[in-house]
């Protein structure tokens, strides 16, 4: 693997982790959770 | 061994995804706080045995309803995951992927799947994910996912007699795009996958870059090209060395009889 591909990984990967940290600083888990506690009518087709 | 060790982990993800079986018999969902996390895997949130998120559903929920109409937690999840080990829960580790290789051991005469229609799932993946939900605040990809019906859609209406009245036209659509698919999944290895997943369209494209990665011993290789009769999605030798966005990441290939192809740290 080239030193550019070594390095873009272990750049994604910090990328990911801040994004991921932003996250659940931003509290989406808990918007998710209001969201997918109901049924959704989508994907059952309803709506 | 590493088909049946696969298929194990897949049983395992499946299985783990799904194991509030309690909704099965009330036909409500799992309203817990397991909810707060996504599944790696393809699997619809609700499904009356669903114990986590479909990442997917939440980053349309996000899109549309978000401060930033961006999920950072749901991307940046999918991202560590795609970045350590690209497609790797495609292969090992999703539920409908699971489905799918279960459907093509049907014996049916089979058929490939174009190339080109592989680029379907990025279109699928920036219109129906991301943009169409933040302008219409719908989830539109949920609307039409199979995964849906299978999942959610037939169970929940068969447990819920009160839902059953709403269920018209829009069902009967994602029924027949359910049955195309399931039908397509019988005579070809993985369409869905490959055409339509959108949350295979983001895993994809880390699979070039991953940290753990197909690596080809170019030295080793023959060129006899029994990896590329393996590999259930079709890629050849210089595609599965460049770790190609197709590659589900199977493992298939590392059945290579001079060990020239080995999965590793790059």
């Amino acid at each position: 693997m080239s030193f550019f591909k070594k390095h873009i990984a272990k750049f994604l990967l910090i990328l990911s982790i801040v994004f991921f940290i932003a996250g659940i600083m931003l509290e989406e888990p808990a918007m998710i959770l209001s969201h997918a506690i109901r049924i959704c009518l989508g994907c059952i087709g309803i709506g | 061994m590493v088909e049946r060790l696969r298929q194990l982990s897949q049983i395992f993800a499946t299985v783990v995804s799904n194991a509030y079986l309690k909704g099965f018999t009330t036909g409500v969902i799992y309203q817990g706080n397991l909810k707060q996390g996504c599944n790696p895997g393809f699997n619809c949130y609700s499904c009356p045995s669903a114990l986590f998120s479909c990442p997917i559903g939440a980053i349309q929920f996000m899109a549309a309803y978000g401060s930033y109409h961006v999920s950072f937690y749901a991307l940046g999840f999918l991202s560590i995951i795609g970045t350590i080990g690209g497609r790797i829960v495609c292969g090992w580790g999703c539920p409908f992927g699971f489905v799918q290789d279960l459907l093509y051991k049907v014996k049916l005469p089979k058929r490939d799947i174009p190339k080109w229609l592989e680029n379907f799932k990025y279109l699928l993946l920036v219109l129906l994910v991301f943009i169409i939900p933040y302008v219409t605040l719908e989830p539109w990809f949920c609307k039409l996912c199979p995964t849906g019906t299978l999942e959610a859609g037939i169970p929940l209406l068969s447990l819920n007699p009160m839902l059953r009245p709403s269920a018209w036209w829009f069902f009967v659509l994602k029924m027949a795009i359910l049955l195309f698919f399931l039908v397509w999944m019988m005579v070809a290895a993985r369409p869905f996958c490959r055409t339509a997943c959108p949350l295979g369209a983001i895993y994809s494209l880390f699979n070039p870059v991953s940290i753990f990665r197909i690596r080809v011993d170019e030295e080793k290789c023959t060129q006899c090209d029994i990896c590329s009769r393996e590999c259930p999605v079709s890629l050849n030798l210089n595609e599965i060395k460049k770790n190609a966005r197709g590659c589900v990441r199977c493992l298939r290939c590392t059945v290579c009889p001079h060990g020239a192809i080995t999965f590793g740290r790059g």
